[in-house]
């Protein structure tokens, strides 16, 4: 659960303010869009949400830590109840799929036992299992971010704080991404995305909260007020194929079971709907 | 930490030099270098010593024994004169070596001493002092001694070369310190670029909730690594350098009496005194450069 109470940010060097008394309740398990233009306070939102940094006034809870007394030394066990992705995947280029998932499990000090059985299970629900030993410089942008999300996953996080993460790649690929962060979502992982692609903010159809000069502007149950045709991807040649779906359907069906996504029947003819005429997916 | 965790970031340690190896590779340049230049301060030092320890060598208190000290008497005074504090060995020369010895240096003109006997000389003890700082205290105890008929001694000397060796001990010391320092901040500043170099790395360590000792253990252990290879490398040049110096040296030394001392007899002590250097330095260049970075970029997790 993420709480705002009257939260104000201002820059001390810049006395510029960020936001201005922010009032927002997230509760758990929900999945919420963040949108606004440039420069509307988005950014600091979420550094105020990672604890990078503290509010100028008014509180901040979020999954049961009170940011404004966190002290220095707590926040690395903060952090990991959050999964974070960001938008240029922050991937470390010496090392290889695996082990850059791994990474995440070895800084909180799991058992190498624990990572060998963990790190190939989030490999397969990313449709990632053949790209393992690949370095990221080897792989599409929508993989790179599909590896990040994995490792925001390793941890099991309560919360997957994702900032732009289809900024970087292309509509097709952005789609997979948001697509496999609403199955996330689906067991019960709080997802806050932020995000200028208002076609995927219409196409997922979630809870909208909308940044203005510091403030929301808007804050609605679901994207019906946004006037932006959902993506639409027609004919064969365009048809969102997610790799994870086609690449090895044991592992859809090890995630189906773990996130309760789909039932059994769904799992047999798993394709994934085109959102927009017939509704999303979930 | 966990077991698993010192175990994980201790290879890291070692991959991480691997990865990172042209910043590496900067380091032990610059450490090697400092090495090198320390451990030719040392075997001056080393060498300089040397040379007072020859010259304190020679540096004796002859004690002359009263004529009318018979045999007993003069056995007694060097057993006392080898009891006493800060001497290191006494020699008898009877008065019949010392004539023939006078004699042997008079050469051609032996023969002015033609008609005289042995007897016109006393016997003597020839006593090594061990410490010249000490030497007027010893000359003093000597002179209390009985049978004592005189004494002869170089007292200017001792102090001059008591002096000079403390001179060089500082000195060496000074140098060598302030080396360390200069090191100390010349491989923290590279390991800085390291660090630098790896903010991306340290941003994600962040955002995935690593502990700052968990972001520092890597780096320090790739410090102590850089540290002792370095020493390694060092001690290899610095035996070149010094076969090279030493050639030069040794003849500096050669017109004192001396030579110039043997590398080996101080390879284990340079390697120690190597190892320790790049050891302390690269850890600490690590821990002081990761804690000035730690502490600028706090809790961000998204810097460029």
């Amino acid at each position: 659960m993420i709480e705002f109470k009257g939260v104000t940010k201002i820059y001390e060097d810049t006395e510029t303010k960020a936001l201005d008394n922010l009032d927002i309740r997230i509760e758990t398990g929900e999945f919420v869009f963040i949108v606004g233009s440039s420069g509307a306070g988005k950014s600091t939102l979420l550094k105020l949400m990672m604890r990078e940094e503290v509010p100028t006034s008014g509180t901040i809870n979020i999954n049961g830590f009170n940011l404004n007394t966190l002290k220095k030394r707590q926040i690395p066990y903060f952090r990991r109840s959050l999964g974070i992705v960001f938008q240029d995947f922050r991937l470390i280029p010496s090392m290889n799929v695996y082990d850059n998932i791994a990474y995440a499990m070895r800084v909180i000090g799991s058992r190498e036992s624990a990572i060998r059985k963990r790190v190939p299970y989030l490999l397969g629900l990313v449709g990632l299992n053949s790209k393992a030993r690949s370095k990221p410089n080897q792989l599409s942008g929508g993989e790179q971010q599909r590896v990040a999300l994995a490792r925001a996953l390793a941890n099991n996080a309560s919360m997957i704080i994702a900032d732009e993460p289809t900024g970087n790649i292309d509509p097709k690929m952005s789609y997979e991404i948001v697509d496999l962060l609403n199955h996330i979502n689906a067991d019960g992982t709080t997802i806050i995305m932020v995000t200028h692609d208002y076609h995927l903010v219409k196409t997922f159809n979630h809870r909208v909260i909308t940044i203005k000069n510091g403030k929301i502007e808007s804050d609605y149950p679901d994207a019906s007020h946004i006037d932006v045709e959902p993506y639409s991807f027609d004919g064969p040649e365009n048809e969102i194929s997610s790799y994870f779906i086609e690449e090895d359907n044991g592992n859809l069906d090890y995630l189906m079971e773990t996130y309760g996504v789909l039932g059994d029947e769904a799992l047999d003819d798993a394709v994934i709907e085109i959102p927009g005429e017939e509704g999303v997916a979930q | 930490m966990k077991g698993a965790s010192l175990g994980y970031l201790t290879r890291e340690g070692f991959r991480n030099i691997w990865v990172n190896r042209l910043l590496s590779l900067a380091t032990i340049v610059v450490l090697v270098s400092c090495l090198i230049i320390v451990g030719s301060g040392l075997l001056v030092f080393f060498n300089i010593n040397a040379v007072l320890d020859l010259i304190e060598g020679q540096n004796v208190v002859m004690v002359y024994v009263n004529d009318e000290a018979d045999e007993f008497l003069t056995q007694t005074l060097g057993v006392q004169l080898e009891t006493l504090d800060n001497v290191s060995s006494v020699e008898f020369v009877p008065r019949e070596e010392a004539f023939e010895r006078q004699k042997a240096e008079y050469g051609d003109k032996a023969s002015l001493l033609d008609g005289l006997s042995a007897e016109i000389l006393p016997d003597a003890y020839k006593v090594t002092v061990e410490d010249l700082e000490l030497f007027d205290k010893t000359v003093s105890d000597i002179k209390k001694l009985d049978n004592v008929l005189q004494i002869h001694e170089n007292s200017d000397l001792a102090g001059k070369l008591a002096s000079i060796r403390n001179a060089v001990t500082y000195i060496s010391i000074g140098i060598v310190s302030i080396l360390f320092f200069v090191s100390l901040f010349i491989v923290s500043n590279t390991i800085r670029i390291t660090i630098y170099n790896r903010r991306l790395e340290i941003s994600i360590m962040k955002a995935v909730g690593a502990t700052n000792s968990f972001i520092r253990w890597p780096f320090i252990v790739e410090g102590i690594l850089l540290g002792l290879f370095s020493a390694l490398l060092g001690l290899g040049l610095q035996y070149g350098v010094y076969s090279i110096a030493s050639i030069w040296l040794g003849n500096i030394l050669s017109m004192l009496g001396g030579q110039a001392v043997s590398f080996l007899d101080y390879i284990w002590l340079l390697f120690g005194i190597f190892a320790f250097i790049g050891v302390v330095i690269g850890a600490f260049g690590s821990i002081i450069s990761l804690n000035k970075y730690l502490k600028e970029h706090n809790n961000v997790v998204e810097n460029d």
